[in-house]
């Protein structure tokens, strides 16, 4: 009977918890399939980089499996506070109080294990939709499968397991602790306050959005000087501390305030049914504020996380872009060009290849602003200048706009980080060493490549300007039909290596590989890269993300039991029930809404701060604000879903008779 | 022979300089087969009284037999054989549990303590048929009404031939009809069963079907009266006035 009762206890559970259970079923199955993947001999094989991931895995999981472990535990508190009252009934029948927390426990067992067996094969679809996302991402030819392995479903069982011995223990502890009159009365109490006057919660607001400000401060701080000071990850550390008790400040004392300004001012509060709204949430601030702080800490942390990856993915494009925009190119003298081609053609369909020139300018106008031009040697003392014809060719073959300049004019194309040093930058009349007097028409940084020329910048001058200037080098460029792999790169450095290395005048061999620069390359190993921190970047903010729209909605849902009389008697009154409906969705709004409110406004000012570090190796200065939308995009598409249901079920619990 | 003694019972709440004597020291005897009510306003101590006698609460000092057994002696992991063997409650709120029928939480005890099925069936259809319930023995508590529900809280404090039943308040979320009902449920438990029932009850119409009426102010007894030969309405006569005495109350009275 005690089993049947647990078993029929489940049901009802299931039913009542629904939102909860689908997300420890996705949260088990994704790390069942992450853990699939980093287990699997085929994916490993793939990429250097890859057996990294295994053991960042193991870390990362640590840190999913507190959040999680968190999530369950609040969720069987909860479950346990709900039915506290059936709990002193059984006792009070005289059931012994053994029996009864066996049956508890047994009930979130059977709750844990349904979601683990059901999440064995989800995970497994998922692994295999994550494979194709490598696949896609490495840009291999073909699928992989991954392999249901043993080792994955005993290592998902030991972190259930662990995830369910702590739950256990603690409601364990919980239940042991509780008398038959503390389990009568459970229900009608309420959490205690946490600050006991309304003055020590608005201070304490104050306080803590103080603590933020002088924590962001520190931050932007930081990250305006130099980054490489090894200070950084303590200083980071730091702010990080203070944030998260700024936030947790915050979202313990924001209720009262709001709370007041609405009672304040009787223009917000007699308007509608803000005065309901307001109550009803400064109730629920008042009484779980520290974990509505909790709920804040996660968002503000899934919001990072998410905008790290971005940035991340972000850098590595521009990188690529910035390394080779080309599938293969070469720099050398121009004579030996046509044996790169040579070798290039046995292996790969040519598109289009183009050679071309780069000339220098000895007076050295913008090398003489630069500090490195005291220690360059006399030969290497000049500027690179390229024709404009040339220029806009390169162009064409990354399909992108000309340029055009004035007969007296000239652009100079440099990397961002040029732009930003002022002498360099205000260089804007220019004579060529053979005597030209040119204007300044563009200072470009878009379209930036590193190889256009030896130097970080590089003069572009109207085709008839280059007279008389000496030819420096030549460069050769080649797209390719097929996709270019770093097998190609190997076979030119054999095949033609007495262009690539030469003896120096202390006799030694030295190689210079660095002159071919082959995409396919390049991709591989940013691609690794960019892949792990993605992958586990956007898979623990999805953990965040789930634990605290799960919470909140079964802090909601519990509340519509008690709702559904106060929506009863508002219905008698006549209020029509579209407007219940308007008021249940504001509420649910509020209630989702006021825990990522600060978080969003420190991860702009984090991100943007982080973005005087990133935005010499980002597109432009300003694409962070691409970057931070796209994931606080990320961020609601999965926090929206949850506040739908949340919405749904909600009003199905009110219209239920 | 008395089924429940209590000697110089005091609860106390809070501490230090803000006590506040809830039961402060009370002393009285209910026989077998007696049907008693304890009445008093709000905050004379009658629930805490009834919780101390439950073992829900503690007292703070003093004695409290039911059978031989002193309670306050008893271990809190032999308190639930106790309960089981010797106490029956009714509440206000039915307490019920939904996912069961009628019949399961008639029977929920028995059945958890593994008695044989056959027997716990027979039982459950005798008490039901006597209480008029056996018509939704397999309906599930929220499919039958307020009285209904009482009435297999009845059933259920029946079941298990209890030395005492305790009652809070069962009338308390009736409608007047049903407390009647019930009322007379319970005076049936008591004459035909030979139930002891004691009853914590602030209403005077409730108390009016008792053997003896316990008055209780500010924590200690105030009054006792004894039905003996009266018809139910002198008796609820005489309530009213010991009611209008005590002062207070007086919305409780009318």
């Amino acid at each position: 009977m005690l089993y049947k009762l647990a078993i029929r206890n489940v049901k009802r559970s299931a039913k009542d918890y629904i939102i909860y259970l689908l997300t420890i079923i996705i949260s088990f199955a994704l790390i069942f399939a992450l853990n699939l993947i980093s287990t699997s001999d085929a994916v490993m094989k793939l990429s250097k980089g890859l057996d990294t991931f295994q053991y960042i895995m193991y870390f990362i999981n640590a840190v999913v499996l507190g959040v999680i472990c968190f999530l369950i535990n609040y969720t069987t508190k909860f479950i346990f506070e709900k039915r506290s009252k059936e709990f002193g009934m059984y006792l009070l029948l005289g059931i012994k109080k053994r029996k009864i927390n066996r049956m508890f426990l047994l009930e979130s067992l059977l709750l844990g294990f349904a979601a683990f067996i059901i999440s064995i094969p989800i995970g497994f679809i998922v692994s295999q939709f994550l494979s194709i996302f490598i696949v896609k991402i490495l840009e291999l030819p073909q699928a992989i499968f991954i392999h249901l392995n043993l080792k994955s479903i005993i290592l998902l069982s030991i972190y259930v397991s662990i995830i369910y011995l702590l739950v256990l223990w603690f409601a364990n502890k919980k239940m042991k602790k509780s008398s038959i009159n503390d389990l009568l009365t459970l229900e009608k109490q309420n959490e205690r306050n946490i600050t006991k006057s309304k003055k020590h919660r608005n201070i304490l607001f104050l306080i803590s959005i103080c603590i933020g400000i002088f924590a962001l401060i520190l931050w932007n701080i930081k990250f305006q000087a130099n980054v490489y000071d090894s200070s950084i990850l303590t200083i980071a550390l730091g702010c990080f501390i203070l944030l998260i008790i700024s936030i947790y400040g915050v979202m313990i004392s924001v209720g009262d305030l709001i709370l007041s300004i609405v009672l304040n001012n009787k223009k917000i509060k007699y308007s509608k049914d803000n005065l309901f709204i307001a109550r009803t949430f400064c109730a629920k601030a008042k009484t779980m504020g520290f974990v509505l702080g909790t709920l804040s800490m996660l968002i503000t942390l899934a919001l990072f996380l998410l905008n790290i990856s971005s940035l991340n993915k972000g850098a590595y494009d521009y990188q690529i872009e910035l390394d080779s925009p080309y599938d293969i190119s070469v720099m050398d003298k121009k004579e030996h060009l046509k044996d790169y081609l040579e070798v290039i053609k046995e292996d790969y369909t040519i598109k289009n290849h183009f050679i071309y020139d780069i000339y220098k300018d000895k007076e050295a106008r913008f090398l003489k602003t630069l500090p490195s031009y005291d220690y360059t040697s006399d030969e290497k003392k000049y500027d690179s200048v390229i024709k404009l014809s040339d220029y806009n060719r390169l162009l064409e073959l990354r399909g992108k706009g000309k340029i055009s300049l004035n007969k007296n004019e000239y652009s100079i194309i440099a990397h961002l980080s040029y732009k930003n040093d002022e002498s360099f930058s205000k260089i804007k009349a220019i004579t060529l060493s053979n005597g030209l007097k040119l204007q300044q028409k563009d200072f470009i940084t878009n379209n930036f490549w590193v190889r256009l020329s030896n130097t970080g910048y590089t003069i572009i001058v109207p085709d008839e300007a280059i007279y008389n200037l000496e030819s420096d080098e030549s460069h050769l460029i080649v797209n390719t039909l097929e996709k270019t792999t770093s097998a190609l790169r190997e076979k030119i450095k054999t095949k033609l290596k007495k262009y690539l290395t030469h003896i120096n005048k202390e006799g030694k061999e030295v190689t210079t590989y660095y002159n071919v620069m082959v995409k396919g390359e390049l991709e591989e190993e940013t691609n690794t890269m960019t892949m792990i921190i993605s992958t586990i970047c956007i898979y623990m903010a999805f953990i965040f993300i789930a634990s605290v729209g799960t919470i909140i909605a079964i802090q909601s849902l519990s509340d519509s039991n008690k709702y559904k009389y106060r929506y009863n008697v508002l219905s008698n009154l006549g209020v029509k029930d579209e407007n219940i409906y308007k008021t249940i969705k504001k509420q649910l709004l509020i209630l989702f809404g006021i825990p990522v409110l600060y978080p969003i406004i420190i991860n702009f000012f984090l991100v943007y701060s982080i973005n005087n570090v990133y935005k010499i190796i980002l597109a432009n200065n300003g694409i962070y604000l691409f970057y931070f939308l796209g994931s606080l995009g990320q961020f609601l598409v999965i926090y929206v879903v949850y506040y739908v249901a949340t919405y749904f079920s909600f009003k199905r619990n009110i219209k239920e008779v | 022979m008395y089924v429940l003694k209590i000697e110089n019972l005091k609860k106390y709440y809070g501490v230090n300089t803000n006590i506040t004597k809830a039961v402060n020291g009370i002393s009285f005897n209910v026989n077998k087969g007696e049907f008693v009510a304890i009445m008093g306003a709000s905050g004379s101590g009658k629930t805490t009284l009834l919780h101390c006698i439950s073992t829900i609460d503690a007292p703070t000092s003093g004695f409290i037999t039911i059978g031989n057994k002193d309670i306050t002696k008893i271990k809190e992991d032999e308190l639930a054989d106790f309960r089981k063997e010797n106490l029956g409650f009714i509440f206000q709120d039915f307490n019920l549990l939904d996912t069961m029928t009628i019949e399961e939480n008639i029977a929920l005890s028995l059945i958890i303590n593994k008695e044989d099925v056959k027997e716990i069936d027979k039982k459950v259809v005798t008490i039901a048929t006597k209480l008029g319930i056996s018509d939704i023995l397999k309906k599930f508590p929220y499919e039958v009404s307020g009285g209904q529900k009482q009435r297999c809280a009845c059933a259920r404090a029946l079941i298990n031939n209890p030395k005492i039943i305790l009652a809070d308040e069962p009338t308390g979320a009736l409608d007047s009809k049903s407390s009647r009902m019930l009322l007379e449920t319970m005076e049936q438990m008591n004459t035909d069963l030979k139930a002891t029932i004691l009853m914590v009850t602030h209403d005077s119409f409730s108390a009016s079907f008792c053997n003896r009426v316990l008055f209780l102010k500010d924590g200690k007894i105030f009054n006792e009266i004894i039905k003996g030969e009266k018809t139910r309405k002198k008796f609820f006569n005489e309530i009213i006035d010991i009611l209008t005495l005590l002062g207070g109350d007086v919305d409780n009275v009318i």
